[in-house]
């Protein structure tokens, strides 16, 4: 018996030295992550994978909404920032990891069907207009304008969230709901409206309840 | 504080005496080569490199983040967090809680640590930290903090929305799970947005969770400025039993002397009291599933609950009550017994100590956290505050660690009595034990990836 345990303490260490625990034991080497997979950090709220599919989805109907594009006459101008995105769940978010994701996505693929309006850059804008105005540099290479562009549409949405969560169990549960809206900044039509809706659920590991 | 657990985890559950050597055979074995992914000497070396020029005040902290790595990078950065704000560095204290948040939001399921964790041979504190549920609920409240200090309040609200879920996962079932300060504040946030049905909403529900005085005598109405004073030092984890698998978590002895705002004459405050009491939240914790695993079954235990039985009028009572536990420990220990609220502090528990080997919990805590919230309103405009006066700090006010004004509609400032900084800068905010050792290195290329994060971006 005396001669056993060493012997089978020498089995398991050979065992081991091949299969050294689990593949998340030894690590895990930072990696690419292809934008809109899933990565290995996950929680039941919007992720950077949630991100990238919504906009990809909100900027393919915007250019697809034909009262928006292609209506004929100037292409409409559009004011594409955070602002009026209402964070109203749990989680709380940049608003701009949204709105210049879609921003982005729209302006490569609008290929000037739309006019983007930099409304959250207009004090960098009217700083120049006044130096050009003033003298202190010269005009540019293009025409002087009136005023700075007004818009025709602007986007607003709300991202809200319905959690439920179990002590006992530590199972959380959340219904992530974003949706976006372009409303007519002259009248207040609301000319658009998509939704991206996700609801996730899981459980700690107990040692975390 | 703290202590250092022993070394990585078998995977082998009950097997005699012959798997039992093995497995500490292996184990050794196994925290040996995980050492050698990179010498401690040169992990040391670049710690050091890293906090060159960093503020003196926060290289201890900075420190310990780097040689601990993910493995307590909540608690650091949570501690770091704190730190930053006495310091006045919000972008830093922004960016620490937003790498802590979002670890505490992780689903932590399959993962390794954690499995070692529950394993026969570990302690509990070789999983990752995520803190208890009144810890994670606070990484959140500083969260929403700061964000009211921008006077972003609808990012604010769903910090403390956030807050008030991570404090209700730990909260027993038979008790009102309400952090009812962040609800209020979420309310608060609401009406700052201009959304009053959502801030009546989230009012009434504070109100309804309340047992905090503040709250309790609360109207309908929301002030247009809020002052709130952390006081005294929140409270710390302790183990009990023979295997010390218990967790259970001990009050500080009674805040001392006084702390207030020093507001220009005749502005006085419209409503003040306690908001939020730390030590309630914390005693409050419902049972943990964990303890019934490590003693062999998974089963769900009540072991803090004796609170979670009693009536919302002996509940005010008892909660009036940890405002006077004593001016040391052991007076905290017998008047908790006494209450009712900590009778497994005096022992009596022998019964559910294993009597084989079990894991000791994890008694790593946040210790720069507060004991309570004190609250002053004001419906009119936003009194000036330059500064706080502390019996503590020898006639030495403390600052305003964060406000916002110049908002139409509401202001706010916040304080706290003891620096959030670690003990040689006079603080209580100690990233122990000092200094730190590479706790793991079984996720080497883990924790470069983290460490990288930090060079690039504290």
């Amino acid at each position: 018996m005396r001669t056993v345990i060493p012997a089978l303490a020498l089995l398991l260490l050979a065992g081991c030295a091949g299969t050294a625990g689990t593949a998340g034991d030894a690590g895990s080497a930072p990696t690419e992550i292809a934008i809109g997979s899933r990565g290995p950090v996950q929680g039941v709220g919007i992720g950077g994978r949630d991100i990238a599919s919504m906009t990809h989805q909100m900027a393919r109907e915007i250019l697809n909404n034909r009262r928006v594009v292609g209506s004929g006459g100037a292409p409409p101008r559009v004011i594409v920032d955070g602002q009026y995105f209402r964070i109203e769940g749990t989680q709380p978010i940049n608003r701009n990891l949204i709105s210049q994701r879609l921003l982005t996505e729209l302006n490569r693929a609008s290929n000037g069907r739309l006019v983007f309006v930099g409304r959250r850059h207009a004090g960098m804008v009217a700083e120049e207009r006044e130096l050009k105005r003033e003298g202190v540099t010269d005009t540019g290479s293009r025409a002087l304008t009136k005023a700075q562009l007004g818009a025709d549409y602007r986007l607003a949405g709300t991202f809200t969230t319905l959690d439920q969560a179990q002590a006992r169990t530590g199972m959380q549960q959340r219904y992530n709901q974003l949706v976006f809206e372009l409303v007519d900044v002259e009248n207040g039509e609301i000319v658009w409206t998509g939704i991206y809706e996700v609801e996730r659920a899981g459980a700690d590991d107990v040692v975390y309840r | 504080m703290r202590r250092r657990a022993s070394g990585a985890a078998g995977r082998w559950r009950r097997g005699g005496l012959a798997l039992a050597l093995a497995a500490a055979v292996v184990a050794a074995g196994t925290a040996r080569a995980d050492w050698n992914a990179k010498s401690e000497k040169d992990l040391v070396r670049e710690a050091d490199a890293y906090v060159k020029g960093k503020p003196a005040a926060l290289q201890q902290f900075l420190h310990t983040l780097y040689m601990e790595g993910e493995w307590n990078s909540v608690l650091n950065f949570n501690l770091l967090a704190l730190a930053a704000m006495e310091l006045g560095q919000l972008a830093m204290a922004e960016a620490a809680l937003e790498q802590s948040t979002a670890r505490i939001l992780k689903i932590y399921a399959d993962d390794p640590n954690a499995a070692r964790a529950r394993s026969l041979w570990s302690a509990e504190e070789v999983k990752d930290f995520k803190g208890e549920p009144y810890e994670r609920a606070m990484a959140f409240f500083y969260r929403g903090l700061l964000y009211l200090r921008e006077g972003d309040f609808q990012n604010a609200r769903a910090a403390m929305l956030q807050a008030d879920l991570q404090n209700a996962m730990g909260q027993t079932e038979r008790w009102d799970r309400s952090f009812a300060l962040a609800v209020y504040l979420a309310a608060w946030a609401s009406s700052c947005d201009g959304d009053e049905a959502r801030a009546q909403e989230l009012l009434q529900q504070a109100r309804r969770a309340a047992v905090d005085p503040f709250l309790r005598q609360s109207g309908d109405r929301l002030p247009r400025h809020l002052t709130l004073i952390e006081r005294g030092i929140g409270p710390e984890k302790a183990t009990l039993g023979d295997a010390r698998a218990i967790l259970t978590f001990l009050p500080q002895p009674d805040v001392q002397g006084t702390m207030r705002a020093d507001y220009p004459a005749g502005a006085t405050p419209t409503a003040q009291g306690v908001a939020a009491n730390l030590d309630w939240l914390a005693l409050t914790r419902g049972g943990r599933p964990i303890q019934g695993v490590l003693d062999g079954k998974a089963s769900f235990k009540e072991t803090t609950g004796t609170v979670a039985e009693v009536g919302s009028q002996v509940a005010s009572a008892l909660y009036q009550s940890l405002g006077q536990l004593g001016p040391d420990k052991l007076s905290v220990a017998k008047n908790l017994a006494g209450l009712g609220l900590g009778a497994q502090l005096l022992g009596s528990l022998a019964g559910l100590a294993s009597r084989n080997t079990r894991t000791e919990a994890d008694t790593r805590y946040w210790g720069s956290l507060p004991k309570y919230y004190a609250v002053d309103a004001f419906d009119g405009p936003a009194p000036a505050i330059q500064h706080f006066r502390s019996s503590h700090a020898q006639g030495q006010p403390r600052p305003v660690l964060l406000s916002l004004r110049n908002h139409p509609r509401c202001s706010f400032a916040f304080g706290r009595e003891f620096p959030a900084l670690d003990a040689t800068h006079g603080g209580i905010g100690n990233p122990s034990p000092w200094p730190a050792e590479p706790r793991e290195s079984n996720r080497s290329k883990a924790n470069e990836a983290f460490r990288a994060l930090l060079r690039q971006s504290f």
